[in-house]
């Protein structure tokens, strides 16, 4: 007779929301990005809006997200993902829409692309994953790696003389009027998670209202690119990431009148 | 935003000139790969470079030879006429929709800034519904709709080229062209756009100078009139290419009459328009 080792309840990998199709993440041991399309699709079931959502996956490492996440999807070029969006959302204004984009993606060839739909308020939600690194193509210094972090093109650590600082695109989009909720989270804890969830709950039903773009930043981690292993990302998002890039809602709206403030201290 | 409103299921069109059009090759590559519908105007300007805003047809290759990276092919319309320039976006949308391909309309400065009486078409004479493949909601019923470009396995991407290369085959039936007093031509020119309009001229002109001069004007630069070109140059053993560019369309001339005619080019560069007389001087110079 077959030995049950573990209860089915609790086979994390086979308890996946019908949002996820199911397909194993092909995402390396440790990665943030497996929690994110998680909670991301979490939300979407719990919402009961997979049927009227569209999405936009993004270059990089989460280029297949349409593989696991079991909506509807466009694959767009690499920083376009918010071009791609708005033009699903500007002919499908009744859909969610969402794109999900890295940060080389999202902050360095797309960063036209970002700041422009921000601005026009295109009533979308982007999901911006933060790890600080080109992850996929082998761990290139990106936009937002940190001072002193070392990577392949930054080998001795990143300076600012020669290489800029690091560059908080979500604190610089948020103080464009387009921005009607923008936040910023993380994964590498069960308490941020549920943070997350709650905000990006938040962001699909402010998309209901029609008032501009939800912008969410989940800061995560790249234990291949950072050369570090998964439980020592972890300290090195609380010591070095999080100093930098503060969670919390950076722009929110108040209930009563829309009208949408950047919050103290951010 | 173009992909994004195609793969969406709706008839998506964007314009530009030349060097907004360059800067659009990424995307036209992607569309093309994901095999989305759209219609794209390029009314181009003299290049290279940031050029001049006059008119010129120094984009032919980009247009036609794909522009972007990878093995692909737009349909390219090329109008002579204000009429023509409504007809290529009913016609655009038209064969987009059918092939699942971008359609293109390479004008240029003149004609984009021409005024002309126009006939349009019967509203509702290009009916459109939503296709299966668009993202336009999961719903209950079907599988998830994606589009896409990135087809990782080598074996799935060279199907993909396959079948791209396969349905751009099949667009050979589309071809369109226009043929002025070829009959009994014995020196045929072939232009397209602006140049043919200006040849018609020259056809006149010569004429009225006893050469039998006759004019073939292809409307689809993609698909090219390869077979009637071919066909032409059994009988016909000079020919003459009059382009606004340096000379790009007359390769394929070459191409497509195999050695069996003379072809002779002649054209203006950097926004300048040849006029009939210097044209018809060419001709007499040179192939008579």
């Amino acid at each position: 007779m077959e030995k049950t080792l573990v209860s089915p309840e609790c086979l994390v990998y086979d308890n996946h929301p019908e949002t996820l199709t199911g397909t194993p993440f092909h995402y390396c041991p440790g990665c943030g990005h497996g929690v994110v399309h998680k909670v991301l699709m979490e939300v979407i079931g719990e919402l009961g809006i997979q049927e009227e959502t569209i999405g936009v996956a993004p270059v990089g490492c989460s280029v297949f997200a349409y593989h696991y996440m079991n909506v509807d999807m466009q694959e767009a070029a690499h920083g376009r993902a918010s071009a791609v969006a708005t033009g699903i959302k500007r002919v499908r204004p009744d859909k969610y829409v969402f794109s999900y984009q890295g940060d080389g993606d999202l902050a360095a060839i797309g960063t036209a692309e970002t700041i422009h739909t921000v601005n026009r308020g295109e009533n979308i939600l982007v999901v911006f994953v933060n790890n600080a690194i080109y992850g996929m193509t082998g761990g290139q210094m990106a936009p937002t790696t940190l001072i002193g972090m070392k990577t392949s093109t930054s080998p001795y650590g990143r300076e600012s003389a020669t290489m800029g600082s690091p560059l908080k695109i979500t604190e610089l989009i948020a103080n464009l009027p387009g921005a009607y909720y923008v936040a910023r989270h993380a994964v590498h804890s069960p308490k941020y998670v549920r943070m997350l969830k709650k905000a990006l709950t938040k962001a699909f039903e402010y998309q209901k209202l029609n008032r501009g773009t939800c912008f969410i930043e989940v800061v995560s981690n790249c234990p291949s690119g950072w050369k570090l292993t998964p439980v020592q990302t972890v300290g090195f998002i609380e010591e070095n990431m999080l100093p930098y890039f503060p969670l919390g809602e950076i722009k929110v709206p108040d209930e009563k009148t829309g009208i949408s403030t950047l919050v103290k201290n951010n | 935003m173009v992909y994004g409103a195609a793969g969406a299921g709706t008839r998506a069109m964007t314009s530009s000139s030349s060097p907004g059009f360059s800067l659009m090759q990424e995307g036209m590559s992607y569309i093309a790969a994901a095999e989305l519908p759209c219609l794209v105007v390029n009314v181009t300007r003299g290049g290279p470079g940031l050029g001049t805003i006059q008119p010129s047809q120094g984009d032919y290759f980009q247009a036609v030879k794909g522009g972007g990276h990878g093995d692909y092919k737009l349909i390219v319309l090329a109008p002579a006429s204000v009429q023509e320039m409504v007809d290529s976006v009913f016609d655009g949308f038209r064969l987009a929709e059918k092939y699942r391909n971008p359609a293109l309309i390479l004008a240029d400065g003149a004609l984009g800034q021409m005024m002309e009486k126009v006939e349009l078409p019967a509203e509702g004479s290009l009916p459109h519904e939503t296709p299966s493949w668009a993202t336009t909601g999961k719903s209950k019923d079907r599988e998830q709709n994606v589009v896409t470009s990135l087809f990782i396995q080598p074996e799935k991407m060279e199907g993909i080229n396959t079948h791209l290369q396969a349905k751009y085959t099949a667009m050979q039936s589309e071809v369109r062209y226009e043929e002025t007093m070829v009959e009994d031509a014995e020196i045929l020119v072939v232009a397209f756009g602006l140049s043919a309009r200006i040849c018609m001229k020259v056809v006149d002109l010569a004429r009225e100078k006893g050469i039998k001069l006759g004019l073939l004007r292809p409307i689809t630069l993609f698909p090219f009139p390869v077979a009637r070109l071919f066909e032409l140059s059994d009988r016909i053993k000079k020919m003459i290419v009059v382009e606004m560019n340096a000379g790009q369309m007359v390769e394929d001339v070459r191409l497509s009459t195999n050695g069996k005619s003379v072809v002779e080019f002649y054209g203006r560069m950097g926004g300048m328009i040849p006029t009939p007389e210097e044209i018809l001087h060419k001709i007499e110079t040179d192939l008579i």
